[in-house]
């Protein structure tokens, strides 16, 4: 099975009040970009999940469905109280078992846990391998009998500078101001 | 006298018109106020359903083929920019009918029966209440407002997705103009219920939802104008079959990637601004005339929803209960029915569940030693299936799936899998050729130690759920020769085994094609021999030049000629001296027309076919197909006296074709003047009249004479097919 972890995009600064009116923090520019980035990328390499699983909070949810659409993901979007910011290792596994006869899924959760929980996946038992997830990062792990193998993370900021470069014109530029 | 006929073509009509008339048709059914309210809202639903893939596939491939720069001409003579104009007219035309169809007639009858599709404007304060809590809670966290400019692409915009546009201006900051778009996930129901405090049932539209919503959703900036938009995508699978290494690997691939097919067509809200639909436009690279301002919802299909919910069955046809299978008093079980006589089934007039069983005895019996079944499309919720993976681990059961059943595909790839994981053998079929014969073969060491083949053949797909409004027909036999070809049909498919005949039965695309011209053939040497010809032939679609100038050729050695096709039919009836012998009737009412029956006088001594093949093309040499005889007697009268007569008596549901292409009412005469259509005991319907004898509330004594032409009164006399 493969899972890919995706970390919610860019949705502004934490809010001093509620928590609750935390979770209703919703995706700031920089973050609906980093979600077309990463999108297009996926589908751009042809991935097809069978089920996208999101925490609950606002910017995890935009962030699943966004990337959703530019891979043509038509199914409903799967809540996962195990995905929470607060969720520890032990609820991460639970949820995961329900979803093991899946051939693919994408998980949109927040850092510090998924990044642990990543970590976690792709070492033997009792370690914790240490990855880095940027904000809009996306990683594919291939589970095996016993423990993940990360195939590649890739963040926004890594798209953007290959864009870009790709893109950019070997012309002179003409203008000399 | 025989006239040779060299691509006339005159003597053909436009194929897409009249596929285009064929919607029509379905349209009029929602006009018409003799049927159930809410049933016309899903005819409604259903011809927009159908012009969806009308413009996914045949419009995308015409568009596709004009692009390549290919320059083909249609079998009536029109180049394809010909041929594009008349669709631009005519589609443009049916969409303003569909929607003063919602909005002029269905929608307000709607409301005075109590159910309501609301716009916003029209809520009261507890419903908007309702609306911005349901907003807040399902819409807000799925729904991201983009904005678009140079720097930021347009999101994607899925195949048939609701989207809604936006014009967008900062605030103080007046002159530049944004363009917003929102996707809406096709997860979201599209139809929402909101409460009412007067006991009606009222519904709003997901889009007015969302175009709600936006406001809150785009902070710093006014909304000038905003529109629901829905686009729809080029949709044929392009497989390069040949060179792909797994098939199964092949169509997910490439089911994906139909998602990114060019557009084709858009549809928007009329009030939408001018500004967002140039921009739209040049986003999706459409020209003006694949553009549809809609004065209503963008997917019209989605009515079927209000179908659906509303609990209203005083305003839905009456239930009926399908006859039920009943052996005779001396059979113990259907298979030893089967050794005595054929058993013939007319669904949804005689219940599904007897070839469902049929597949589950195959799978519980332990005297079954193999099971083999094709499978064209097939529901989620399919009986079959489940009773194939309960076999596996106990008796040799091979399934031939086809993977390519257009829309189907993302069902029928889970169950191949998972078909695969039980252990049944599962083949793909043919490179090239879609397997659309529906067979069911069983190979059982009955009682007496004998080993025999016990067969299904059918007309239509095995899915339950389309057999309740799909008219088709069953064969189960135990007869010899026939399971016996089935066998071989079966190796063919699955070892590329090929022999030289698969008599009795027809198989395209090796025989079938030149035996069914030959059939009309033999008919035209009976007409001119003076011995009694007739053809009656009932079929979705007709559009094959072969077949229909050998059907010109027997209405010109004088073999009478009645063609009962539902869907297009490009051959042109009623021309002297050439097809002025052909009669062609479509019948549109509450049943899909979908079964397949082919009916030859044989100077008297008449032959039935059966099976999964129309007269087009594509059935003659794309696919596979199966056509079998009814060789018990009985049977073949059931379909000439009880199912064919009743079809063509039919006064009520069948519309005439005439020369001139157009479709006409019994009531209606060609000069222009209708009569009163028929009522009380003068109106047949031939679905009312079948439900009725299944429910044991008629016989085939009472029904009347053919009708033999429109605007005449009908004969009392029956014609009757003679058995010598």
């Amino acid at each position: 099975m493969f899972v890919y972890f995706l970390r919610h995009a860019s949705a502004g600064q934490r809010k001093l009040a509620s928590a609750k009116s935390d979770e209703k923090r919703a995706l700031d520019k920089d973050g609906i970009e980093q979600c077309g980035y990463i999108g297009r990328a996926l589908s751009a390499l042809g991935i097809q999940v069978e089920i996208i699983i999101a925490s609950p909070l606002k910017r995890a949810t935009q962030t699943a469905a966004l990337v959703g659409n530019e891979m043509g993901h038509e199914g409903k979007l799967v809540i996962e109280d195990g995905l929470r910011p607060e969720a520890g290792f032990a609820d991460f596994q639970k949820m995961l078992e329900k979803y093991a006869r899946q051939d693919s899924i994408l998980l949109v959760g927040h850092n510090p846990n998924l990044r642990e929980f990543l970590g976690r996946m792709i070492s033997d038992r009792g370690c914790e391998a240490v990855v880095e997830l940027k904000k809009g990062a996306v990683a594919k792990v291939e589970m095996r009998r016993n423990a993940g193998s990360l195939s590649w993370c890739i963040t926004p900021r890594i798209l953007r500078t290959l864009y870009t470069a790709a893109t950019e014109s070997s012309r002179p530029k003409t203008s000399r101001k | 006298m025989v006239r040779s006929i060299v691509s006339n073509r005159a003597l053909f009509l436009n194929r897409e018109e009249s596929w285009l008339k064929f919607n029509w048709r379905v349209l009029e059914e929602a006009e018409d106020s003799n049927n159930p309210l809410l049933e016309r809202v899903k005819f409604l639903a259903i011809t927009a359903s159908n012009l969806d893939e009308f413009f996914e596939i045949r419009v995308g491939g015409l568009l596709q083929q004009l692009e390549d720069g290919q320059n083909s001409t249609t079998a009536d003579g029109l180049s394809m920019v010909e041929e594009r104009e008349l669709i631009n007219r005519a589609t443009h035309k049916f969409v303003d009918e569909q929607y003063s169809c919602w909005n002029e007639r269905l929608r307000p009858e709607l409301a005075k029966q109590g159910i309501r599709v609301l716009g916003m404007g029209e809520l009261d304060a507890e419903t908007l209440a309702f609306v911005d809590e349901y907003c807040e809670r399902e819409l807000d966290p799925l729904l991201t407002p983009v904005t678009v400019d140079p720097a930021h692409p347009f999101p994607r915009v899925i195949n048939k997705a609701l989207c809604v546009a936006l014009l967008l201006r900062r605030r103080r900051r007046s002159s530049l103009t944004y363009t917003g778009v929102i996707t809406v996930p096709r997860a979201l129901p599209r139809l929402v219920r909101v409460p009412s405090a007067g006991g009606t049932t009222d519904f709003i539209f997901l889009a007015d939802l969302v175009v709600h919503h936006a406001a809150r959703m785009y902070k710093g900036y006014d909304i000038i104008s905003s529109a629901a938009f829905r686009v729809t995508r080029n949709s044929n699978l392009y497989l390069e079959e040949e060179e792909s290494r797994n098939l199964l690997e092949s169509v997910r691939a490439e089911l994906h990637n139909r998602r990114k097919g060019d557009a084709v067509r858009m549809e928007i809200d009329s009030a939408a601004d001018p500004e967002i639909v140039e921009r739209l436009g040049t986003v999706f690279e459409l020209d003006r005339w694949q553009i549809f301002p809609v004065d209503g919802p963008v997917n019209l299909s989605r009515l079927f929803n209000v179908y659906e919910e509303a609990a209203r069955p005083d305003l839905k046809f009456r239930a009926f209960v399908p006859r039920e299978l009943r052996l005779t008093a001396k059979s113990r079980d259907l298979f030893e029915e089967l050794r005595r006589h054929d058993v013939l089934l007319h669904h949804p007039f005689d219940s599904y569940d007897a070839v469902i069983s049929f597949i589950q005895s195959g799978a519980e019996d332990d005297k079954v030693l193999s099971i083999k079944q094709t499978l064209y499309r097939t529901s989620e919720h399919s009986l079959i299936v489940p009773s194939l993976i309960a076999a596996a681990s106990r008796k040799e059961v091979t399934a031939v799936v086809e993977l390519k059943a257009r829309f189907d595909e993302a069902s029928n790839i889970r169950w191949a899998r998972d078909l695969e994981d039980a252990g049944v053998q599962v083949f793909h079929g043919l490179v090239g050729l879609k397997t659309h014969c529906k067979l069911s073969l069983l190979v059982r060491r009955d009682a007496d130690g004998v080993t025999r083949r016990y067969a299904h053949l059918g007309t239509g797909n095995y899915n339950a759920s389309t057999a309740r409004f799909y008219t088709d027909l069953s064969l189960l036999t135990a007869d010899p020769e026939i399971t016996a070809a089935v066998q071989d049909v079966f190796s063919f498919l699955t070892a590329y085994a090929e022999h030289p005949d698969y008599g009795p039965l027809m198989v395209a695309p090796l025989d079938l094609a030149e035996k069914c011209i030959a059939l009309i053939e033999r008919e035209a040497e009976h007409a001119r021999e003076g011995r009694p010809a007739r053809i009656v032939a009932k079929m979705n679609s007709l559009v094959n030049k072969d077949i229909t100038e050998a059907l010109y050729r027997g209405s010109q050695a004088g073999v009478e000629i009645d063609l009962l096709v539902r869907g297009m039919c490009t051959l042109r009836p009623g021309v002297r001296g050439v097809s002025h012998r052909i009669r062609v009737r479509s019948i549109v009412g509450r049943f899909l027309e979908h079964s397949r029956i082919f009916c030859f006088e044989n100077g008297g001594e008449p032959e039935v076919f059966v099976g999964s093949a129309d007269w087009m093309s594509r059935n003659l040499h794309e696919r596979v197909e199966v056509l079998f005889p009814l060789k018990d007697r009985l049977l073949r009268e059931r379909v000439i006296q009880e199912i064919l007569a009743a079809y063509l008596a039919d006064n009520v549901k069948s519309r005439f074709l005439q020369k001139d292409g157009r479709y006409l009412r019994s009531w209606q005469s060609p000069a222009g003047r209708s009569k009163r259509p028929p009522h009380g005991a003068g109106a047949f319907s031939a679905q009312d009249f079948l439900i009725a004898l299944a429910e044991g509330k008629a016989s085939p004594e009472s029904i009347p004479g053919p009708v033999q032409r429109v605007g005449a009164r009908a004969s009392r006399a029956r014609v009757r097919m003679q058995e010598s």
